[in-house]
């Protein structure tokens, strides 16, 4: 189940990363964007540790530079130009807003790195199952079958190799003949042993009339404070972004922050470290009922 | 109970009619960051809606839930048997044959699954509602096209259709996400350049998805028409 | 209270002449443990699927079932669903979900409980079923035996009043499904659940039940209490002569009077009383293997394995298989025994170690070589074989590459099926016939590659004594024409019975390798019924033929 953020319920979890994923994708303005790539990128790295680094620097550092580049190259927009080439004008403007651009992809991605964590399978079937059980029932069936139709994939490699028809090497023809044969022995013996799935269903009383959909998620105060929070947080984060201008076209403007602004961006920037505080809050308690005892 | 599920899927339908052009106008309209990717992305949840609430309300048997589920485990799954074919991606083929034996609506509902329990195994990414529609609607043309014709059979035709519903609809949902995730500035030049950097990909997946089509129509069809005398499933599909 | 009350039931599938089931009467009440047993066609399955609505074949049915004092219409799906459970023998396939916890929760679920109210069955469950361990895992992570015991448990969930179990333990390993008998047993003592239950396994479950019901042709030919079985039909029904636990076959062989034993301390008490402890003979004869030749066919030295960094699997297996013997590798779960089986087949490739095959190096071998005419391997799950949609067009399939004239082909097929006995399933689709057929099918695939050395994969699991008898003699046909045939088995008995040497390994090793009957004799756990009915007196005596024959002799004289 998880401790921590990763143990609270799943709406709750939900629906904070939706006002992170909702927040980064709207602003533009640097200051916001600031606060949720350094809340994301820290979040991540208490998350994954080590790997968020090599992430950060394989995928998303270069992701980053193809936008701004990508920017720069095609949008020509702004009164700043910096060179000319061939009669097409080079702006500051755009390869400031591609800055932005890809930071707020960057910060989106980070904390769609922190869902992946966070929001388990289970828990997205559970919400799935909140709209519609059917599908959230489809899904975890399906869960289920890609194990076995994995290990049933191995058994057929095996059996054939055994027998000696297993073509894994040569020419592509020869290589796509053995592995159609093998995927339809795969199909054929899925299908056909699914009649037992179907009929342990149906003994179990699948088709009678008013399925409930069971969950272990409690709903806490803890977990209703989060979602109320995060639904608080989105407003505000909208509130915030449209009082203040960044604009990069035709040239760069960007407010510095009133006194009400930097309240509500405190605020938002308290939202977004709830799952560290979070956490850290009940590793202390282990650490210190450990000690005591 | 069906006229239930029919009134429910026409309210889907025409919530996404009314909200989908509001989504769009207020982003125009508000949206001055240039940011399309969520305005994208509620529209793209407002379409999958009517064919998940139409699946949700009709009847089905245990035998056809196990089926469907079986089927998009193995889109998903099967990858493992084409490890001496690299660049040979199943998925696609096998939403197009279940889609063609079961029908537009089955198609699109194993099209989108298979799409996000993939995404499920290996990490949700920003592509993941885009690929849920582009297959899924891949799936329901496919049964729109095939399911009742004469030509469900003929292997040329239906991997042609394949390859090039993969390509145009699959390929091009897919490749829009890239767009709102690289362009600011939206010029023909600044769409198009993403578009074709896009092409080689797309073609290669939409090409290998045509021949192993070629080859596994035949064996599928007689597979599914089996299970079909045998269970009695998927008799009707409306 | 009754529970079902048949009368006069018979029942025919459609497009078939003769009955599936003819002119059951039967009564079966509440708590009681019944074994419905019968070899493999008799139609026990058919019957137990009559008592589930649900799950009910369609066709022809004659005859009166009632339902807790219920007529069939008045029994609703509900009802059934909710006082009647059935677990199947497929291990994998009937488990609907990916967890644990929510494979538990399925049946619940449709029941239409609150969540509060499963969590609380949950709860309950996990205690009585001992699930803490493996309750937040997948299904996928666990064993075959964790997982039928999760599916039993989330029928028992349902608080069910019978609970029927057609042939649960087929596919598991023979410690697995000593549990599972006895969380099935406990269920019926302690709480009153009626179990009825079908096994090809008998040895296990019929000390444990209150009356056993034998089927013969869809018909019944005896309902009576276990101790009754064995000497009402042991000379006139071959399956029950077969099939019956050791220690019931001596009791009626020897034609004693009294109730049979139904267990291992019965059975040493009895043969106590019958020759005494120190009986004068007590060496038994053993019965030479008639086709080993003293070349070696395959030999194994220093063979090491690992899949991963997850240490070694084998960690230097030496063996010795000698050409035109009847081999078993035994072993615990895990242990290596498949791995074994892969190395030496080529199908995995070893990274240290000698591998040799009739005299030669296996990595000197070409793999076309290697798999036409020297080497064939019959899979554990023998689905893995059939793609097409008859029998012959996958037979037909193997020979498609080979360098033979139609005319061969067909002999070789036909020679080949004549050999397995499968001539009259060629037109069938592969999954239209049973196990068993399908086994003898895979066998006959495996044939056409003319292999010298036949590898075999757990082959009896799901075989009842009298197919196992059945397919013992074919594979000392083919011994008797040359071929070495090594197995790889959980099965002491049959390896007892029937192999030529058996070899056991343990810890990656070869922990012993003798003939079978130094192997046995010798071991204390892991050995057959009848060594553990008569080591005291006999020590040396590992079959129940050697038993018999020694407890003749020593009444003579």
């Amino acid at each position: 189940m998880g401790t921590g953020f990763k143990g609270m319920h799943p709406a709750s979890t939900f629906v904070f990363f939706v006002f992170t994923f909702v927040f980064s994708m709207l602003t533009s303005h640097p200051l916001l964007l600031g606060i949720s790539f350094f809340c994301a990128f820290i979040y991540d790295v208490k998350l994954r540790g080590k790997r968020v680094v090599s992430y950060f620097f394989t995928a998303l550092l270069p992701l980053s530079v193809l936008i701004a580049l990508f920017n720069f190259l095609f949008s020509h927009y702004g009164v700043t130009v910096l060179f000319e080439i061939r009669g097409i004008d080079f702006t500051l403007e755009s390869l400031i807003y591609g800055l932005i651009f890809s930071v707020k992809t960057t910060a989106t991605l980070l904390w769609l790195d922190c869902f992946n964590e966070i929001v388990t399978g289970d828990k997205i079937i559970y919400l799935f199952g909140r709209v519609s059980p059917k599908l959230a029932l489809v899904v975890s069936m399906v869960l289920r079958f890609i194990p076995l139709i994995r290990a049933q994939s191995e058994d057929i490699a095996n059996a054939e190799r055994g027998i000696g028809i297993a073509t894994e090497s040569g020419k592509l023809r020869g290589r796509l003949r053995s592995t159609a044969r093998r995927l339809s022995v795969l199909v054929s013996w899925t299908l056909e042993r699914g009649i037992d799935t179907s009929d342990s269903m149906s003994a179990r009383g699948y088709g009678l009339r008013g399925r409930t959909s069971y969950n272990s998620y409690v709903f806490s105060v803890r977990d209703a404070a989060v979602l109320i929070l995060s639904v608080f947080a989105t407003i505000a984060g909208m509130f915030v972004n449209s009082s203040l201008t960044a604009s990069y076209n035709p040239k760069t403007e960007i407010d510095l922050p009133d006194a009400f602004s930097l309240v509500l961006m405190l605020f938002l920037a308290f939202i977004m470290l709830l799952p560290i505080i979070t956490d850290l809050r009940e590793e202390r308690k282990w650490s210190i009922s450990k000690l005591k005892s | 109970m069906q006229s239930k599920s029919a009134r429910l899927t026409i309210l889907s339908v025409l919530l996404f009619l009314v909200l989908a052009p509001l989504t769009l106008m207020l982003s125009a309209k508000y949206l001055d960051s240039r940011s399309y990717y969520i305005p994208a992305v509620i529209i793209i949840l407002l379409s999958v809606i009517p064919f998940f609430v139409f699946f949700e309300n009709r009847k089905i048997k245990s035998s056809e839930i196990v089926i469907v589920s079986m089927m998009i485990a193995l889109a998903v799954a099967s990858r493992a048997v084409f490890a001496f074919v690299p660049q040979f991606k199943p998925t696609c083929a096998i939403v197009i044959v279940t889609a063609i034996a079961f029908g537009p609506n089955v198609g699109f509902v194993t099209g989108s699954l298979s799409m996000l329990v993939s995404n499920l195994i290996f990490g949700q990414g920003m592509f993941t509602p885009f690929q849920m529609l582009g297959m899924g609607l891949v799936g329901f043309f496919c049964g729109l096209i095939f399911t009742k014709s004469r030509y469900r059979t003929d292997k040329l035709i239906v991997s042609i259709t394949g390859a090039l519903l993969c390509f145009g609809v699959y390929g091009l949902i897919a490749d829009t996400c890239s767009v709102l995730m690289f362009v600011t500035d939206y010029t023909r030049e600044s769409v198009m350049s993403i578009f074709a950097s896009g092409i080689p990909y797309n073609a290669i997946h939409a090409v290998t998805t045509g021949i192993i089509l070629f080859f596994i129509n035949k064996p599928m069809t007689d597979k599914f028409t089996r299970l079909r005398v045998k269970y009695g499933v998927f008799e009707i599909e409306n | 209270m009754v529970n079902f009350k048949i009368e006069k039931l018979s029942f025919s599938y459609p497009g078939q002449e003769n009955k599936a089931l003819s002119n059951i009467s039967l009564e079966i009440n509440q708590g009681e443990f019944i074994v419905v047993c019968g070899k493999s066609g008799s139609g026990k399955s058919t019957l137990l699927r009559m008592l589930k609505p649900e799950l009910s074949p369609k066709g022809k049915t004659e005859g009166i079932i009632s339902f807790f004092g219920k007529g069939a219409e008045d029994f609703s799906l509900r009802d059934s669903a909710e006082k009647i459970g059935f677990l199947l023998q497929n291990t994998e396939y009937q488990a609907v979900t990916h967890s644990v916890r929510s494979e538990l929760a399925f049946g619940l679920e449709n029941l239409g409980l609150s969540s509060k109210l499963i969590r609380l069955r949950i709860a309950e469950l996990s205690a009585y079923f001992s699930l803490e361990g493996i309750i937040d895992k997948k299904i996928s992570e666990l064993s075959g035996g964790q997982k039928q015991l999760v599916c039993l448990a989330g029928l028992v969930a349902m608080h069910p009043k019978v609970i029927i179990l057609d042939e649960p333990t087929s596919q598991l390993d023979p410690m697995a499904a000593q549990t599972f008998l006895d969380t099935a047993r406990r269920l019926c003592r302690e709480n009153g659940m009626t179990v009825i239950l079908t096994e090809h396994r008998l040895e296990n479950v019929i000390p444990a039940a209150d009356r056993v019901i034998v089927l013969e042709e869809g018909e019944i030919i005896s309902d009576t209490s276990p101790e009754l079985v064995s000497t009402e039909l042991f000379l006139s029904n071959e399956f029950v002569n077969r099939s019956m636990p050791v220690q019931m076959r001596l009791h009626a062989s020897l034609s004693l009077d009294g109730k049979a034993p139904l267990t291992v301390a019965q059975g040493q008490r009895m043969l106590v009383s019958l020759v005494g402890y120190e009986p004068e003979i007590t060496v038994p004869e053993r019965e030479k293997a008639l086709c080993v030749s003293d070349e070696t066919a395959l030999e194994v030295k220093n063979l090491c394995y690992a899949y991963d960094n997850s240490g070694y699997v084998l960690k230097g297996l030496n063996l010795t298989v000698k050409k035109g013997s009847f081999f078993a590798l035994m072993g615990a779960n895990a242990a290596g025994k498949t791995t074994a089986l892969s190395l030496m087949s080529g199908i995995l490739e070893s990274k240290s170690g000698k591998i040799n095959i009739l005299g030669r190096s296996l990595k000197k071998y070409k793999r076309s070589e290697l798999y036409n005419g020297t080497v064939s391997v019959l899979p554990q799950k023998c689905e893995s074989l059939f793609a097409g949609n008859t029998v012959r067009e996958d037979l037909e399939n193997i020979l498609k590459y080979e360098n033979k004239n139609k005319e061969e082909k067909e002999n070789l097929i036909a020679e080949v099926s004549r050999f397995t006995e499968i001539e009259g399933l060629l037109d069938r689709h592969p999954y239209d016939i049973s196990g068993g057929e399908m086994q003898r099918a895979a066998l006959a695939l495996v044939l056409l590659r003319n292999p010298k050395i036949l590898f075999l994969d757990e082959p009896t699991k799901g075989m009842d004594n009298l197919f196992k008898n059945r397919f013992a003699l074919k594979i000392k046909e083919l011994c008797k024409r040359g071929v070495t045939v090594i197995m790889v088995s959980h099965d002491t008995e049959f390896c007892a019975e029937y192999c030529d040497e058996c070899a056991m390994i343990f810890d990656g090793m070869c922990a012993l390798q003798k003939n079978r009957y130094d192997f046995f004799a010798h071991n204390y756990f892991y050995t057959t019924a009848a060594n553990k009915i008569a080591r005291e007196i006999f020590p040396l005596a590992v079959t129940e033929r050697q038993v018999l024959e020694l407890c003749k002799a020593n009444q003579q004289g």
